[in-house]
């Protein structure tokens, strides 16, 4: 569905992209991880045509992304942002229906397309639709990100770090949100992510990135066998841990409730 | 009420809406061209800091100067300069405030217009520029009040504003005038600052209906007050304007135009006024429609004169012989107006209908106790005192040749050389600011604060008789020729001298036209 081959970009500081190769199969949920600077955004958005390769190629359908117009290209793509990035002078209702609104649809028809979103994302349309972006709180305008990346019926959905800035209970709730919707609608999923826990619940593949290149790319389960590589298992450290503590906590009440 | 104050009432409306149609029509323009400007200039770093520079530039020039620039560079006079004059200044706050709005937008929503497919037009249109309203609101709000303040500096360059009660009534020394001119352009800037300022809300609180009706408020007061009614309803009040309009007629039809409206000219002084609302006052009697272009600039009337945009007005024989013939010699007055009038009629198609009767010339004046403490009768006796005195003149009087002649032919060398509005000059010699003063010889304030003139023996002052100067389309109509010259040779300096005085003074104040009807009555 997504291939990149030797893309590489350079930004003004130096190389942004040092020669990715990447490959997501349809249907397919992929998480990209890595440090700050590590270029998992800028593959991201290498995708939609945001940052332009300086060399290599990148296809989505079959297609090279550059025989296609920029414009026509993203509106058949979904973005979702990490600080959700709702136009705040519209209301919840034309942010979800603006990329149909840019096709042309009719009027009624993204009106029940952007009714049957909201619900989907589990907002009530007849209560949120009307309102202002600024009124609802951060997960709910995240949902409202989600809602119009999918609004023009996209097959691939790019995520840049969507639930960073969510309180814990509200991410878990929407990571299993996305999961569902990714499987609902048999989306193609590219997930940006900084959170090796968000990746392993989520993801059916981990692209690990360091320095403009992939250094590791395989399912959850094979990564937790094998880190392969020094950052993987840096990365790795902290769940581990976290669930060897849970465990330890949980026979320690289960040895508790035994006496 | 006093007869000025009542005058000024009456001519309220009609510069009122003079005023808000060149400041509106100014501010939309300001936007048209600041805000594409600003658009293309927000991603072109060298044409950014060019705009903005050029703006800021033209900011730094004194708008009066700016104003009077304009009408050579643009070789033209009224609407068009003040027009183009007001666009500049209103240029840069739209400029600036937009490029701050648009560079202020995060950068998460501009990758989040094309992310959802917006072309970069759509992106500006939908999401730039609403999200920038605020900010250009508050510039365009700026760049009004700026408008409109300076709009009132429209009037010497002939574009009828609020400034006509200012210049006239600052001139005139009629302070209710003044008043009553800066009143109305002081609640044009406030009642547009608020309603701007209520758009400006609206937009940062994205209230369409709020926003729409102070849209609307904009609007009326621009089509509302652009539209009151004139007082006189035979004297329009973009009279220079609608001339103009008429000027581009073949030269044929160009006769019986005139013959549908005169328009008559004055520069910013009392006696000017007085002298335009004579000539006005006669061509009415004989029948004629009659339309005033009052408080031009030196310059400003003579082209206006010369391309036809004006018919009649009284200049002075020894400012054309310097200004328009480019002569700095001094030759005796009757040579002067022969040469002149043969100048005028040979290059410029204008007709010398004749001398009023008067001179209006640059005399050196002092008080009498003064003059005669010092034992001063002329300027050569001035010459050797000059070193301890202080001269007093108008804004024009130093750069003049008259002045740079009169100081070398008497080697006057003075402590001090003061500027004032013509206005002032005579009262800070009345009261001792000042010593000697570049006096009118026609004021009448020579004889009520009882200031000598000096006698000019060489002579070096060249003459300044008042002539009627008839345009390219008067010069031949019979009935303004009849009607205005009866009144060649009639005026003597002393009545002159009278008429000036029973306005300028403070008691007893009369209006030009009041003064000019006096004038009219037969001489004692």
């Amino acid at each position: 569905m997504i291939r990149l081959a030797g893309a590489r970009c350079c930004f003004g500081g130096g190389p942004a992209l040092a020669g990715v190769d990447l490959h997501v199969a349809a249907g397919e949920l992929i998480a990209l991880i890595g440090p700050s600077g590590c270029g998992k955004t800028t593959t991201l958005r290498v995708i939609n045509r945001l940052v332009t390769l300086d060399a290599g190629s990148a296809t989505v359908e079959g297609r090279s992304v550059y025989d296609l117009d920029a414009t026509e290209l993203r509106r058949r793509i979904g973005m979702v942002f990490q600080r959700f990035a709702l136009f705040p002078h519209l209301t919840v209702a034309n942010n979800v229906g603006i990329t149909p609104r840019l096709l042309g649809w009719e009027s009624a028809r993204i009106r029940a397309c952007v009714d049957e979103l909201l619900a989907l994302v589990g907002l009530a349309p007849a209560e949120y639709g009307p309102r202002m972006p600024s009124t609802l709180s951060g997960g709910q305008q995240q949902r409202v990100g989600l809602a119009r990346a999918l609004a023009a019926e996209p097959r691939v959905v790019l995520l840049d770090e969507p639930f960073g800035a969510l309180d814990p209970v509200t991410r878990d709730t929407l990571q299993r949100e996305l999961r569902r919707l990714h499987e609902a609608l048999g989306l193609t999923t590219v997930l940006v992510t900084h959170d090796m826990n968000e990746a392993l619940l989520l993801a059916d593949r981990i692209v690990v990135m360091q320095g403009g290149r992939v250094v590791r790319d395989g399912a959850p389960a094979a990564l937790l066998a094998e880190p392969g590589h020094p950052l993987v298992a840096e990365l790795l450290e902290a769940p581990t841990r976290q669930l060897a503590r849970l465990t330890a906590l949980r026979m320690g009440a289960a040895v508790e409730a035994a006496r | 009420m006093s007869e000025p104050l009542r005058e000024a009432l009456a001519r309220l409306p009609e510069l009122f809406a003079a005023h808000v149609m060149v400041t509106g029509v100014a501010l939309l323009v300001g936007i048209v061209l600041g805000l594409p400007l600003a658009v293309a200039a927000r991603r072109r770093p060298l044409l950014r800091s060019g705009a903005i520079g050029l703006a800021g530039v033209v900011q730094t020039i004194p708008s009066l100067a700016l104003l009077a620039l304009m009408v050579p560079l643009l070789g033209a006079f009224g609407l068009l300069p003040a027009l183009v004059a007001l666009v500049l200044y209103s240029v840069l706050p739209i400029l600036r405030n937009t490029l701050v709005g648009l560079e202020g937008i995060p950068r998460e929503l501009l990758d989040a217009g094309s992310a959802v497919g917006m072309t970069p037009t759509q992106r500006l249109r939908l999401v730039e520029l609403p999200l920038a309203a605020p900010v250009i609101m508050a510039g365009v709000r700026t760049a009004a009040i700026w408008v409109v303040g300076t709009a009132t500096l429209t009037t010497p360059v002939g574009q009828p504003s609020l400034g006509n009660l200012i210049f006239g009534g600052l001139q005139t020394r009629s302070w209710a005038t003044v008043l009553v001119g800066c009143a109305a352009a002081a609640v044009l800037a406030l009642v547009l600052d608020a309603l701007i300022a209520l758009w400006e809300r609206a937009a940062a609180r994205r209230d369409r209906r709020q926003g729409a009706l102070a849209l609307v408020g904009v609007a009326l007061l621009f089509v509302g007050g652009s539209s009151l009614p004139s007082s006189r309803p035979d004297a329009p009040a973009n009279a220079v304007s609608m001339a103009t309009a008429t000027s581009d007629v073949p030269a044929d039809a160009k006769d019986r135009a005139a013959l549908e409206r005169v328009v008559v000219g004055a520069k910013t002084f009392t006696e000017q006024y007085i002298l335009a609302a004579l000539l006005e006052a006669r061509l009415r009697e004989a029948g004629l429609q009659v339309a005033r272009a009052d408080s031009l600039g030196s310059s400003v009337v003579f082209d206006a004169l010369r391309t036809g945009r004006l018919d009649v007005y009284v200049d002075y024989s020894g400012t054309l012989w310097a200004n328009v013939l480019k002569r700095n010699d001094v030759r005796p007055a009757w040579e002067m107006a022969h040469e002149v009038a043969a100048h005028l009629a040979r290059e410029h198609d204008i007709r010398v209908l004749g001398a009023l009767g008067f001179e209006n010339a640059y005399a050196l004046s002092m008080r009498r106790d003064r003059a005669e403490a010092l034992g001063v009768r002329s300027i050569a006796d001035l010459a050797a005192h000059a070193p301890r005195l202080r001269l007093g003149s108008d804004y024009e009087f130093l750069q003049r040749p008259e002045w740079a002649r009169v100081r070398d032919a008497y080697g006057l060398a003075f402590k001090d050389l003061v500027s004032f509005d013509s206005t002032f000059m005579y009262d800070a010699v009345h009261k001792g600011d000042v010593d000697v003063i570049s006096a009118f010889s026609s004021d009448g304030r020579i004889a009520a604060y009882d200031l000598v003139v000096l006698e000019d023996p060489l002579p070096a002052f060249p003459a300044y008789d008042a002539i009627v100067l008839l345009g390219p389309r008067a010069a031949n109509d019979r009935r303004v020729v009849g009607a205005l010259a009866p009144l060649v040779g009639t005026i003597r300096v002393e009545r002159m001298r009278a008429a000036n005085l029973m306005v300028d003074r403070d008691d007893d104040k009369r209006t030009p036209r009041q003064a000019a009807g006096w004038l009219l009555e037969p001489a004692p």
